[in-house]
């Protein structure tokens, strides 16, 4: 389309709206409600323009090219009533120091008038110098205000992570537009008039309306209404490293907000996060990080010199090689570390390596999303958010989940099985597809639905969430093979691929039984916490006759510990981990290492080399990569001759199944985001979810303590109702002291009111 | 049960039905009551009770019928009486009290009882006629006579929840011929009358159609507009109350000249009357074969449901009504893209108001000429309007595009009740603009109305007379549309707000002249940069009384005078110390015990403690009238 902007030829396709093509040209226009990625809008009226043949002053960020237009962005009724509308904005937002001769000077002025409770101005303003007004004052030429300052006082509406301000709130719709493209649809217009604002239905707080926290409402706030508390009174970062989330395998990219050699805030580099990666990293700011080596003497943990740690740990382990010794690592650290433990273990103590979360089999993010027809088990919107978000767009998505998750919900077709029943209807499926007769004995999910589904799934991708055991991992892989489509197993943490790559989950559960049989005697244990993740672990892992820990906090399985060293966090080490195609996923330094850890493969190194070993001798990272890479191919699991397992049938007595979820709040075990206060607090009990008609039955309410009891155990957890759940059916957040009635994932239980 | 699967059927089902119709005055006594939302409020429920009861011991047998309003709300409630042989008599102000009068003398008695009739109801299916009597006919009635009356030509005179009464009346009969007529023939037809949307903006109704005729699409959606919002506004509802099957018919004309399959009423739910009768007729209508599939053998598969709005005036804009459709708050958007091309759900969407439909299926029947024959320059026909404020006869009346705004006010509506001078007239409610009476022989249609700086808008006519403060009347209507912007644009939402604080200080006596200005300034800016109609005519009241009324701006602002007397802050109170007779009324019946004197003594009303109610001068005997009001410079008075 050609047009004509300010005398300015101008070519675009047709779609872009009249704002993007005067940006293209290079002229500026004014704007505050529209936001790139974000559907047009028109609210702020700041982008009005004068087109010919039409009528009035369109905004220019919702009017389509019209081939011919011939378009006029400055004229002086234009810059007049851009002026009048901007100062009406201004006349209920803080705007002495917008329009401020002296604004931006007041350095001497600043610091402590930030911390007054309301914002009156920008020096006190939590996005000063991140926010848009500042901006379009600017480019509007707006000097002063003359209009009275209307704004009113309204609370301020805390919430986890972050807090709106009404008052500095322009209504640009911005975060509501953001809230719905991500299907939360938490937050809305309320009230009119005057009055309007932005808020939750009946003004409830956000967790109870489908909020999950992601953030992007705050990322796309142009103004401080919305501002996260992290770094609020820091100031703004003087830069922005971009690295990895160290969470779940989306392996979503972040921004690391850093000054003064500090971290201040994680922000959106322009793409969708969720919590974990946008307020969950603040654990490497924990005050409990391990800052010094610790040697246990006469019993008792205390701090050493790396000298005489890795000296002590040299001596120790030396006495172990072979059979006895094992290492245990995971997916959180990065392939560099990986790498070089295994080298340890093989080359230094003569044994293996292993880790649990050693199963992933990935394919690019973008084959994924762009795949036409997906089945898939797990629940995604817990474990792998943002992977979840950009599934709901499948042409063609089918879901198993006993659950109403999510994804569940936005499919073409859900597959709703008893829980603990997902492989077997994977197997059903299967049968199906090779025209034998499904057995659909008490799966909850009848031949129809089984009939109807499998035609759909030719070629399809089959993506299975890290929250499946290995059944349902076989049966999928078997079920990929008959559909001649993809298998996607997604790992559990960020590196998880890597771990997998270098073929650490061959020999995991077999070193698990040797520590339970006694048969190790030492181990190195570096970024995986199984004292935590299984509380049956501590007993023999303190019988171990000598422990190293390498974590960046005092953990359970730390305490157990002959030595600890102190491990550098994700934002103090540069490395890679590998992404779900293989691809590499560089981790940047942001800032140094906390008092006097280390960078993980740097202290596996110091330790071989201190054991008298060779080739530990590394300049960098990069140096450790270079050598990994020149490395064959290691052996994967083999999951053919795997068997799968006959499920439980569940016993008459009782009334309930209950089902242990992953939870968006909690990953893992929980080492690392139990440190965020905020994550604390939206995991502060022990929720599980029901039906509410059997709630109703029950004659519980959402809030109510209840007692579940199994075959193993009781425990006192707290109702939620839910339509997640269908009837008969409880979930619980996956957490470590569930072993107390449950040995798996799902049990049967009976349920009561705690009185 | 009665269905019509092709027009024989339906002309079949005519005939009975004309037939019961003729019945309906040849038989027994009939006594119709007007029941629609202005009769019920003025107690016609009551009144028809009480006729029930006074005939109930009386084995006189009488009929009884509801019929909406004819348009002389002034008179509520109506009571109609047709006795075999003799003509429909049509009577005015028959509340419970006057109910005996009425049986002994106009039902039971051969008396017409003259005195209290309106007039005599002649209808072409009554034979019996005004001429019998020396009462005159009805339509001859002053608020009648200059009426044309086709968007309302059934209301106050069928029962709207009887389908045999409409079809009675020749209805439906639209909906046949345009089966059968092309849908390309009918939109050219629809354009030739120069039918404009009656629900304000006036864009052409046949224009419109072609638009969503020629958009690509499937399904498309045809949206009646009722969300009836401007304050003194209600002529949408009393088509609805007292027609219900004339907005039906016109849908249905509509549906197949666009090609669309579903159709929906925007309703708002303060409207309980309209909904119901709505819904009546809408069974009625599937019952009868004139909804659902295969209409009239026609081929054509259409049905409506009704939305109900939930009060919010701008979803009368069109976007934000099918915004609000879709289950989303109420806000507009921008446009393009325009409803015929993507509206409801996105899919292409053709939005009329009310009238518009009511008005189609004479424009069919009778020909876009014809209709085309009424009005002036670009605007045709007729338009329904809402008589409110200080005059004589308020009510609803349709009156043909180009009479003037004073044929209006003093033929039609008797002129201003008192002795008090029309001050001006505000066309288009809170989005119109006032009009004073200097330039009262404008005449009403859509580009006269614009050059005064007015709109024709849906069509409510607020009479205001000497007694109104035109600051304060500004100030009024825009704190109803401040009050009900959504909220998604800076200008509406902020822009009136500020203009109502000038207009609030200026009620006080604490503006300046600059203030003037900058309500200019701002009334522009609203104007100029809202995303939607509500914001971008908020600004006209202000516009056109600082146009027309700006010395009564000045006055309040350099003199604290308000003329009016209305504007609290400015007004005091005095007692006439000649006049008062100090009995002690006025200082017993004062809330803020601000009058004090004593036996034998003037009173004296103590100014700080006033609080300016009123309440003192409405008890203040007549025969005394010692207290009057006086607004400027104070006048001092000792205590």
């Amino acid at each position: 389309m050609h047009l004509k902007i300010d005398d300015v030829d101008v070519d675009v396709p047709a779609g872009t709206t009249v704002k993007e093509a005067a940006m293209q040209s290079g002229i500026r226009i004014p704007g505050l409600c529209d936001y790139s990625g974000l559907k047009p809008y028109g609210g702020c009226r700041l982008c009005l323009v004068e087109i010919e043949g039409i009528r009035g002053f369109p905004s220019s960020c919702t009017m389509p090219v019209n081939e011919g237009m011939v378009v006029r962005t400055g004229t002086p009724a234009l810059l007049d009533l851009r002026k009048s509308i901007l100062e009406m904005l201004l006349s209920e937002h803080p705007s002495n120091c917008l329009t401020c001769e002296r604004a931006g000077r007041c350095d001497e002025a600043r610091e402590p008038m930030r911390k007054v409770p309301q914002t009156m101005g920008c020096r006190y303003c939590p996005k000063d110098q991140r926010c848009a007004l500042q901006e379009t004052v600017e480019l509007v030429g707006l000097e002063k205000v003359e209009l009275p300052h209307i704004g009113s006082s309204k609370q301020v509406v805390h919430s986890p992570f972050f807090d709106r301000d009404p008052n500095l709130c322009i209504l640009c719709g911005r975060c509501v537009r953001a809230c719905e493209e991500r299907f939360a649809g938490a937050i809305s217009f309320i009230f009119r008039g005057f009055e309007a604002g932005i808020g939750t239905a009946f003004e409830k707080p956000l967790e109870e309306v489908g909020c999950r926290f992601c953030g992007a409402c705050v990322d796309v706030c142009p103004t401080g209404a919305l501002a996260e508390r992290a770094g609020r009174w820091t100031g703004p970062s003087s830069n922005v490293v971009l690295t990895t989330c160290p969470f779940c395998s989306a392996n979503c990219q972040i921004g690391l907000e850093v000054a003064g050699g500090k971290l201040l805030r994680v922000a959106s580099v322009g793409n969708n996060l969720c919590v974990r990666g946008r307020f969950g990293t603040g654990f490497v700011q924990d005050p409990s990080r391990l800052k010094l080596p610790l040697v246990r003497k006469n019993g008792k943990l205390v701090e050493a010199g790396w000298d005489e740690a890795l000296a002590v740990a040299a001596e120790g382990l030396a006495r172990y090689t072979g059979e006895q010794f094992t290492a245990i690592t995971s997916g959180v650290c990065t392939n560099e570390a990986l790498y070089l433990v295994q080298k340890f273990a093989s080359k230094v103590m003569n044994s293996v390596a292993v880790a649990p979360d050693a199963i992933s089999s990935g394919i690019k993010p973008e084959d994924l999303i762009s795949a036409d027809s997906v089945l898939v088990v797990g629940d995604l919107a817990e474990t792998n958010p943002v992977t979840g978000l950009a599934l709901r767009s499948a042409k063609n998505l089918v879901v198993v989940s006993p659950l109403k998750t999510d994804l569940a919900g936005a499919s073409s077709t859900w597959l709703a099985p008893v829980p603990g029943q997902e492989a077997s209807v994977l197997v059903a499926l299967n049968r199906a597809i090779s025209n034998d007769d499904p057995d659909l004995n008490g799966l909850g999910v009848n031949e129809e639905e089984i009939r109807n589904v499998a035609p759909l799934l030719a070629g399809a991708t089959v993506v299975i969430g890290p929250d499946c055991c290995t059944d349902v991992v076989v049966a999928a892989s078997r079920l990929a093979k008959a559909l001649k489509g993809r298998l996607v197993v997604l790992g559990t943490n960020c590196n998880s691929q890597g771990a997998s790559i270098l073929g650490m989950g061959r020999d995991y559960q077999e070193t698990i039984q040797a520590i339970f049989q006694g048969k190790i005697k030492a181990a190195y244990i570096m970024g995986s916490n199984p004292a935590r993740a299984m509380p049956e672990l501590v007993e023999p892992l303190s019988g171990l006759e000598f422990l190293v820990v390498q974590d960046i906090f005092l953990t359970e399985t730390a305490k157990l510990a002959s030595v600890v060293f102190p491990a550098a966090g994700f934002d103090e080490v540069d490395g890679t981990y590998s992404g779900p195609g293989g691809e590499l996923l560089r981790l940047k330094k942001a800032v140094e290492p906390l008092a006097r850890s280390r960078p993980d493969w740097q202290i596996t190194a110091e330790l071989a080399i201190k054991m008298g070993a060779v080739g530990f001798d590394f300049e960098g990272p990069e140096s450790v990569l270079d050598e990994m890479q020149a490395q064959p191919a290691q052996n994967q699991a083999d999951l053919e001759s795997y068997v799968l397992k006959v499920p439980e049938e569940p016993s008459d007595n009782a009334h309930f199944i209950l089902t242990a979820c992953p939870s968006l709040y909690s990953f893992g075990s929980g080492t690392r985001t139990s440190r965020i206060p905020d994550l604390r607090y939206l995991t502060r009990e022990r929720w599980t979810e029901v039906n509410p008609e059997d709630a109703k039955s029950l004659g519980i309410s959402s809030g109510d303590g209840i007692v579940l009891e199994s075959n193993k155990g009781s425990i006192k957890a707290v109702s939620r109702i839910s339509r997640r759940v269908p009837r008969g059916v409880l979930r619980i957040d996956l957490q470590s002291d569930l072993d107390m009635i449950m040995d798996g994932r799902v049990c049967n239980v009976g349920v009561k009111r705690d009185v | 049960m009665k269905r019509a699967s092709d027009s024989v059927d339906l002309e079949k089902i005519r005939r009975e039905a004309k037939k019961a119709w003729d019945d309906l005055f040849s038989a027994d006594t009939l006594v119709c009551t007007g029941m629609s939302t202005c009769g019920i409020s003025a107690l016609a429920c009551q009144t028809q009770d009480a006729i029930k009861e006074e005939l109930s011991g009386r084995d006189f047998p009488a009929r009884f019928m509801k019929v909406g309003c004819l348009g002389l709300c002034y008179a509520e409630p109506l009571v109609y009486v047709k006795k075999i042989g003799m003509p429909m008599v049509c009577y005015g102000y028959v509340t419970p009290e006057v109910v005996p009068s009425l049986v002994d003398k106009a039902i039971l008695g051969d008396d017409l009882w003259k005195e209290r009739a309106l007039g005599i109801v002649d209808l072409p299916d009554i034979k019996e006629r005004s001429a019998q009597t020396d009462i005159p006919s009805i339509w001859d009635h002053p608020m009648l006579k200059p009426q044309i009356r086709i968007a309302l030509r059934n209301c106050g005179i069928i029962d709207p929840e009887s389908i045999d009464h409409y079809l009675a009346r020749g209805g439906y009969s639209a909906l046949a011929k345009a089966l059968i007529t092309k849908p390309e023939a009918i939109i050219e037809e629809v354009k030739g009358s120069g039918l404009r949307g009656r629900g304000g903006a006036g864009f052409p109704t046949g224009m419109k159609w072609e638009f969503c005729r020629k958009a690509r699409g499937r399904e498309k959606y045809l949206i009646c507009n009722a969300d009836e919002g401007d304050p003194g506004a209600f002529m949408d509802r009393s088509v609805l109350e007292g027609d219900p099957h004339s907005v039906l018919e016109g849908m249905l004309i509509a549906a197949h000249a666009i090609g669309s399959t579903a159709g929906i009423i925007y309703c708002r739910a303060e409207y309980p009357l309209a909904l119901q009768r709505l819904d009546i007729a809408l069974r009625q209508a599937r019952d009868y074969g004139l909804l659902g599939d295969d209409i009239l053998g026609s081929g054509m598969d259409f049905d409506i449901t009704i939305k109900e709005g939930a009060g919010a005036f701008v979803c009368g804009e069109e976007t934000a009504l099918m915004a609000s459709i879709e289950g989303h708050r109420g806000m507009p958007k921008t446009r393009p893209p325009f409803p015929a091309n993507a509206g409801l759900w996105s899919k292409p969407t053709n939005i009329n108001n009310v009238e518009t439909f009511a008005n189609l299926s004479a424009i069919i029947n009778r020909g876009g000429d014809w209709y085309n024959s009424i009005g002036i320059g670009r605007s045709k026909g007729t338009k329904t309007l809402s008589l409110a404020g200080a005059v004589r006869r308020a009510g609803l009346i349709e009156v043909p595009m180009g009479i003037t705004l004073r044929e209006i006010i003093f033929d039609i509506g008797g002129g201003i009740p008192g002795d008090r001078a029309c001050k001006g007239v505000l066309t288009g409610g809170p989005s119109g603009g006032c009009i004073p009476a200097a330039h009262l022989d404008t005449p009403v249609d859509y580009e006269s109305l614009a050059k005064v700086g007015s709109i024709m808008g849906s069509g409510s006519m607020i009479i205001i007379d000497e007694g109104t403060c035109i600051v304060d009347l500004a100030r009024f209507f825009l704190t109803f549309t401040q009050r009900e912007s959504c909220g998604k644009c800076t200008p509406c939402r902020i822009g009136t707000r500020q203009m109502l604080g000038i207009l609030e200080k200026i009620t006080r006596g604490e503006a300046d002249l600059s203030d003037l200005s900058k309500l200019e300034r701002l009334a522009n800016a609203v104007r100029n940069g809202s995303l939607c109609g509500l914001g971008s005519t908020a600004p006209n009241p202000v516009l056109t009384t600082l146009r027309f009324f700006k010395s009564e701006f000045e006055e309040h602002i350099l003199r604290g005078n308000c003329p009016s007397l209305v504007c609290k802050d400015l007004t005091s109170f005095y007692i006439d110390p000649g006049s008062c007779r100090s009995c002690g009324i006025c200082a017993e019946s004062c809330p803020a015990e601000a009058i004090t004197g004593q036996f034998k003594e003037a009173h004296v009303i103590d100014q700080d403690k006033c609080i300016r109610c009123g309440v003192c001068i409405s008890v203040c005997p007549e025969k005394f009238s010692a207290i009057t009001r006086k607004s400027g410079k104070k006048v001092v008075q000792c205590i």
